[in-house]
């Protein structure tokens, strides 16, 4: 089935408030997504913009709340395209903060993807979850497993408010090393509170 | 089963996770010159947790209870001082944020943050090599 585009899901006349079968509830006291908003989970474009390390980077709004035990969350997406290169045995990438307006932020889900060449290998590219034990390349373009380190970092900055959330990819290995990531992670902020995201 | 105790809080209500601080807990009563320390420790990972406070003694008439929030390693990981709680005739509520005043300094432009970050990013490369010292290509 060819997927819908929004005009198509939406259906009706949007400056009309409908009731639904068996509801009171009219549509401006409802929560309405978009065909690719519930596809996707997440609301609007997810516009990456390019930072200092030529990194590309961004934050979108995800159409999904979660309720903890009475509190209420709103969760978020963190996304972030970058090589790690030229080969070194350290990259550390600032990808940009995430300010909150209050609160702390808990990151609820990484779906981050390493991509490697391995022509002179077994061939072709891998890809692997970010980790120590992805694979990575060097100049062989023969890719091996990091057995370093290999993470995002959530840090502070020792003279900013506790809600400054500064985001770092960091690897480390003991021989040079070079690769490309896609960080992918979900997270939530209280209910409400505002969310700033500023590229590094 | 334990429960939190403290919660070392900004007055956003932020957890202050990474805070490095001590805390005690003291008890005074009608009559008595000094107040006594019934509860002391290391707060972790933003929070004090324990079974309950102490019980008063019974005997005797509680003026006040009063949590001292002593910040130890300021500013070098987060820019909040330290704070005394007193309340009165009762000992403290359990799991009550601590609103601890920010000294620091809020980033108003952008380049500002991004200046922070890439000090933060260089500190953290110098440390790393520590461990992983750059090798020849």
């Amino acid at each position: 089935m060819a997927a819908p585009d929004n005009e198509q899901f939406i259906g009706f006349n949007p400056l009309v408030d409908l009731t639904q079968r068996g509801s009171k509830l009219i549509n401006s006291k409802r929560q309405t997504y978009t065909y690719e908003e519930i596809m996707s989970g997440a609301i609007g474009t997810t516009t990456l913009e390019g930072g200092s390390q030529g990194q590309l980077a961004g934050i979108s709004k995800l159409a999904a709340t979660y309720n903890l035990g009475g509190v209420e969350y709103d969760s978020y997406n963190l996304k972030c395209v970058t090589s790690l290169g030229p080969q070194a045995t350290i990259h550390v990438v600032a990808i940009g903060s995430i300010e909150v307006g209050a609160g702390n932020i808990f990151f609820t889900s990484n779906r981050s993807n390493v991509e490697s060449v391995d022509f002179n290998g077994f061939g072709g590219y891998t890809n692997n979850p970010l980790n120590f034990g992805a694979m990575v390349d060097d100049e062989t373009e023969i890719a091996r497993p990091l057995t370093g380190i290999f993470y995002v970092n959530q840090e502070n900055i020792p003279t900013f408010p506790i809600e400054f959330n500064a985001m770092y990819i960091i690897a480390a290995d003991a021989a040079n090393f070079e690769c490309d990531v896609y960080v992918d992670m979900d997270f939530i902020v209280e209910k409400g509170t505002t969310v700033e995201f500023t590229i590094a | 089963m334990e429960e939190t105790l403290i919660k070392v809080t900004d007055v956003k209500g932020t957890v202050l996770k990474p805070i490095d601080a001590t805390f005690k807990v003291e008890y005074k009563y009608e009559g008595e010159a000094a107040a006594e320390e019934v509860l002391v420790g290391d707060v972790k990972k933003g929070e004090v947790k324990g079974d309950d406070f102490p019980a008063p003694d019974a005997t005797k008439d509680l003026e006040y209870s009063e949590v001292v929030i002593d910040v130890t390693d300021k500013p070098k990981k987060l820019p909040y001082a330290g704070k005394r709680i007193r309340f009165i005739g009762k000992v403290p509520p359990k799991g009550f944020p601590t609103d601890l005043p920010f000294i620091g300094k809020i980033p108003e432009t952008k380049e500002e943050k991004k200046l922070a970050m890439a000090e933060k990013k260089e500190a953290l490369i110098k440390e790393l090599q520590k461990r992983f010292p750059p090798k020849e290509l």
